[in-house]
């Protein structure tokens, strides 16, 4: 048995704060002399934990990279990291400053300043699922039957993760957060979030920037707001819940029966009731009110509420400590190749209800590969991922084999990789086969034991115990 | 309860949570019990098909072996190569190959039919792509895992595979294992022997299992060891 420690950082951009983590990462490869090698990340520590910062902007939603670059170099610095250690981890953008441009800025900084292995990376279901991992309610999901929904709330947007026996199954955003609606200490409106405004007026509740608002209308407001979202959750949407909503539903939601919230609101939740309009406003905007309104509304709905472990970090310890996976330990890799970053994902269906069809699956490969290439043009590689596929005869994976050289001998003269990613323990078998039929410049990596159900772009890394490489998967959905 | 005691059996092929009637199982597992420990009884005293040895043109030698209660009393005689199948090995084999590949039914004929189509052509291409040449394969039949000692002796390999049926239980009866050992000889300790075992449809993947061999053989000629000496 080998053990490996791998450095991590986390760095949480918000709508309203920004926080840094440095976690290990503790990779077990165990050699038992009966069957083939493993590997799994068995422990995973914190190591540093920055103070909350407000999240540095110029003007309304533009991140200042300057300040923020002075603020991560200070953390670098007290955290006694040095950037040639960091193996792993992630940057997440997210809430109203999850910006296109802002990502651009910080992206284009942290690949001189903030280690080589860093990811950058942003989008609101992915949020939801690292505030899970972060929060305890991906670890609950696995101690009960049912489901759990962490909801993350920030300054902006509420991300919602549904778990299930240690799977995320379901992601939704709603604009509910603290900052949608931002106060002077005297009730004096600065700032409405334009998302909320359908949604204001199909309550006909008239709140405008430069009026005054009272106490009583902000709280209507957070309790209309709680009621919405948590009726949605409890599968009995009702007070307009859809207009709150970011994006419709991909599949119908599923019912909950535990709730568990993180982010900066949860935080609050556990503070007395605001007293009067200043100490509601205490932080300029309505997040005290709404932290008040939610815990009041939560009893009224059948989900039982559980204690998260953490609230404010939820996001950034996802980030920092539960983004990075290891592939399986028999995999086929040119090493030449790694890292590659920002792979894009293009799933491709092997089995249809458990049926092999080799002619179906040339034609699926073929029609992926061709999209692939109109999409991402020229030399960028991406990741062809096997869906589904019950049991991996040897005549099957001659067959996948054959497909996608073929596809790539068509459609991809260009390209010097071909990279192959799956759930199954098989691309050592896979890639071997890839290699033997293709021509030799044309270069194989195939990995297993990966989980690309909720992501679609893919980090990879260098090996991190025997052949097992470290990945990342992400979704890069900019607003 | 019951989904609880469902998503626990998903995590084992045991029998767990089966029900009874009285103090009876019910009839349908004590059947599904008989119909395993059949299967289990037909793999060891079943036979690997001519047809499938020959469409891997493979020829086949026996052991010391005469018949099944033979093997199965004298573990010592099927380690041992008879007089006929020694010479036949001496006659068709490439002598001092890098890698010798020998097939044998072990204690389930099953786990070879079952195993051998998907197991055998990885293993060719995990050789191939670690640049490993292979000697002449062949089927050993009423074979031990110690038989590849005698065979080591003959043909002197560097490395040697034995893809052997393992003793059927009554979860699968068609599991393979891949004993793999640096320059067996008479005399080999068992501790210099290594293996991938379970190797079926539900156990061990058998395409990567076999993807993995050639890893494994190549750093045993790097290392000139195998077995507990073997750094991997």
């Amino acid at each position: 048995m080998n053990e490996n420690w791998v450095t991590s950082i986390g760095l949480d951009i918000g709508t309203s704060t920004t926080k840094f983590i440095v976690s290990r990462l503790l990779v077990n490869e165990t050699k038992n002399r009966f069957s083939l090698p493993g590997v799994q990340i068995v422990d995973r520590q914190i190591s540093y934990t920055s103070k909350i910062y407000t999240t540095p902007l110029k003007e309304e939603n533009a991140i200042d990279v300057e300040a923020l670059s002075l603020i991560l170099a200070a953390e670098y610095k007290r955290s006694s990291v040095k950037l040639g250690d960091v193996k792993a981890g992630a940057v997440i953008i997210t809430g109203e400053t999850a910006r296109k441009e802002n990502a651009e800025a910080i992206i284009h900084y942290l690949a001189e300043k903030a280690g080589n292995f860093v990811i950058a990376t942003a989008g609101n279901d992915l949020e939801g699922i690292l505030a899970g991992k972060g929060s305890g309610a991906q670890k609950r999901s696995n101690e009960m039957d049912g489901i759990i929904a962490n909801v993350d709330i920030g300054g902006g947007t509420a991300n919602v993760a549904l778990f299930q026996h240690g799977k995320a199954i379901q992601t939704c955003t709603f604009h509910v957060g603290g900052r949608l609606i931002r106060l002077s200490e005297s009730g004096l409106v600065t700032y409405i979030s334009p998302h909320i405004q359908p949604w204001l007026t199909a309550h006909h509740m008239m709140v405008k920037k430069g009026q005054t608002a009272s106490y009583r209308q902000l709280y209507a407001i957070g309790e209309k707001m709680s009621e919405a979202m948590l009726s949605f959750l409890t599968g009995k949407p009702a007070l307009h819940a859809e207009l709150l909503q970011t994006a419709p539903l991909k599949k119908p939601m599923e019912p909950v029966q535990e709730i568990m919230f993180s982010g900066g609101v949860a935080h609050m939740m556990e503070q007395p009731r605001p007293i009067t309009l200043g100490d509601a406003a205490r932080h300029g905007d309505m997040g005290p009110l709404l932290a008040y309104a939610l815990r009041e509304a939560a009893v009224f709905y059948p989900a039982e509420v559980k204690a998260a472990q953490e609230t404010t970090r939820a996001t950034v310890i996802g980030a920092g400590m539960q983004n990075t996976e290891v592939s399986g330990a028999t995999v086929f890799v040119d090493e030449a190749v790694l890292p590659l970053k920002n792979v894009p994902i293009v799933k491709v269906t092997v089995e249809q209800d458990e049926v092999w069809d080799a002619d179906l699956f040339e034609k699926r490969v073929k029609q992926a590969i061709q999209q692939a290439v109109c999409l991402y043009e020229g030399n960028q590689p991406f990741a062809i991922a096997l869906l589904h596929i019950s049991y991996c005869t040897y005549a099957m994976l001659t067959a996948i084999a054959e497909a996608i050289q073929k596809a790539f001998d068509q459609h991809c003269t260009e390209s010097t990789q071909i990279v192959v990613i799956c759930e199954s323990d098989m691309a050592k078998a896979l890639g071997q086969v890839l290699a033997k039929q293709g021509p030799p410049d044309r270069k194989i990596i195939c990995l297993d034991q990966i989980d690309f159900t909720h992501g679609d772009y893919i980090d990879l890394g260098l090996p991190v115990a025997g052949e097992a490489i470290a990945v990342s998967v992400k979704t890069l959905a900019f607003s | 309860m019951n989904e609880v005691v469902d998503r626990l059996k998903n995590y084992t092929p045991a029998r767990i949570g089966v029900g009874r009637t009285g103090t009876r199982p019910l009839t349908k597992e004590f059947l599904s019990f008989r119909i395993d420990h059949a299967a289990a009884v037909d793999s060891v005293y079943g036979e690997v098909a001519p047809e499938l040895l020959e469409s891997f043109q493979l020829f086949s030698v026996d052991t010391c072996i005469e018949t099944k209660e033979h093997y199965l009393t004298r573990p010592d005689q099927g380690r041992l190569l008879s007089e006929a199948g020694e010479k036949m090995i001496w006659e068709k084999c490439v002598k001092q190959p890098q890698v010798q590949v020998v097939v044998s039914d072990g204690l389930s004929a099953n786990a070879i039919e079952e195993n051998m189509a998907d197991v055998y052509p990885a293993l060719m291409d995990s050789l191939e792509a670690n640049g490993l040449s292979a000697g002449t394969p062949f089927f050993v039949k009423g074979g031990r895992v110690g038989c590849m000692d005698a065979i080591g002796e003959l043909l002197k390999p560097d490395v040697f595979v034995l893809l052997i049926g393992e003793r059927p239980g009554l979860v699968c009866a068609h599991s393979m294992s891949a004993y793999m050992c640096y320059r067996p000889r008479a005399g080999t300790r068992e501790s210099e022997r290594m293996v991938i075992s379970n190797i079926h449809r539900r156990g061990t993947p058998p395409v990567e299992a076999a993807a993995h061999i050639g890893t494994i053989l190549s750093k045993m000629i790097e290392q000139k060891t195998s077995g507990v000496g073997l750094v991997m």
